[in-house]
């Protein structure tokens, strides 16, 4: 047994996934374990994680709460009428053509030609 | 509430109805989330407009029965990166991000004072200062923050949605959330309701 399974994992350690222990996103169960194991012993990291796990309940309270506007009707009656009428997609290519001539005398004559690309989606018009 | 759909038998008509009755729930929690992610209501009612469409364009992409809220979150996601913050892209993180992040919470306990003084700040500092800070944080922080700390979605869901590697995602994570911590802080200590630390 090495000093580290024997004594589990440091401070450092621990302090360096509070976030993920709390998010729940260490993934693997022994890690998980030997954070649990070391938070028994050790007050600082214990408070460390407790006062983590209220900021994150708290943070998530307080943004939740100032983010709750609502859609203004005109645009949920537009979005209804995407998906009742449909809309319709356009899309338009680009290409560029490049010739090269070289004529009898040994003069290059170049040529670009390009045609412009778009993507737009356009509302049914409304009635 | 699932719903089995036969795709193969599913005509055009059907697949917009789909939409109709399990996309459009969607469009208050989508207009917030571009509210945050564009600061303006002009902009964010385009942005989730601009969302729909695409959505219903693609619709036929959308495999059913898998989550519809996190499709839609990808599609306003890359809709906004890729038309509403163009003349204003800010240059990429460095790769070292991730071991710059771990140093910095790795370094120490955090002291009584401190802690008691973020828990302050949260508890008592109004709505709009709450939103005013996280419109401060740079948009790369700010989108991790709010898909994960206002709708729930786990590291591997926002790497998805915002079309990077889950270690990049922690990372904007972790840091957005300390700064939206110190911003708050800060606020609580101009307001008066957090008496400074003594040296």
């Amino acid at each position: 047994m090495t000093p580290h399974e024997l004594f589990g994992p440091p401070c450092v350690e621990v302090l360096s996934a509070v976030v993920m222990f709390v998010d729940g996103e260490i993934s693997d169960t022994s890690h998980v374990q030997q954070i649990e194991s070391h938070v028994e012993s050790c007050i600082p990291c214990r408070n460390e994680i407790a006062h983590e796990r209220r900021m994150h309940q708290l943070m998530n309270e307080a943004l939740q709460r100032s983010c709750c506007e609502k859609a203004p009707q005109e645009l949920h009656d537009q979005i209804a009428a995407i998906a009742h009428q449909g809309a319709t997609f356009f899309t338009e290519v680009t290409m560029t053509e490049i010739s090269i001539e070289i004529d009898e005398f040994g003069q290059v004559e170049r040529h670009e030609i390009t045609i412009e690309h778009s993507q737009e989606f356009r509302l049914p018009p409304q009635e | 509430m699932t719903m089995t759909t036969d795709l193969v038998k599913e005509s055009a008509q059907e697949r917009n109805a789909r939409f109709e009755r399990d996309a459009l729930a969607f469009t208050d929690q989508l207009y917030s989330a571009a509210m945050r992610y564009t600061k303006n209501p002009h902009d964010a009612k385009d942005l989730v407009q601009d969302t729909y469409l695409k959505a219903f364009s693609s619709f036929h992409q959308f495999e059913p029965g898998t989550n519809l809220r996190a499709w839609l979150y990808r599609v306003l996601t890359t809709t906004f990166i890729n038309s509403y913050r163009k003349g204003q892209r800010q240059p990429l993180i460095a790769d070292n991000e991730i071991e710059d992040w771990q140093l910095a919470k790795s370094a120490s306990h955090t002291s009584d004072q401190g802690k008691s003084a973020e828990v302050e700040a949260l508890e008592k500092l109004p709505d709009s200062d709450i939103k005013r800070a996280l419109q401060e944080i740079p948009e790369e922080f700010r989108i991790p923050v709010y898909l994960a700390d206002v709708e729930g979605f786990s590291y591997k869901e926002i790497a998805e949605i915002v079309g990077a590697p889950t270690g990049t995602v922690m990372s904007r994570l972790h840091r957005g959330r300390k700064a939206l911590r110190t911003l708050l802080t800060d606020y609580a200590k101009e307001r008066g309701y957090v008496v400074e630390e003594k040296p």
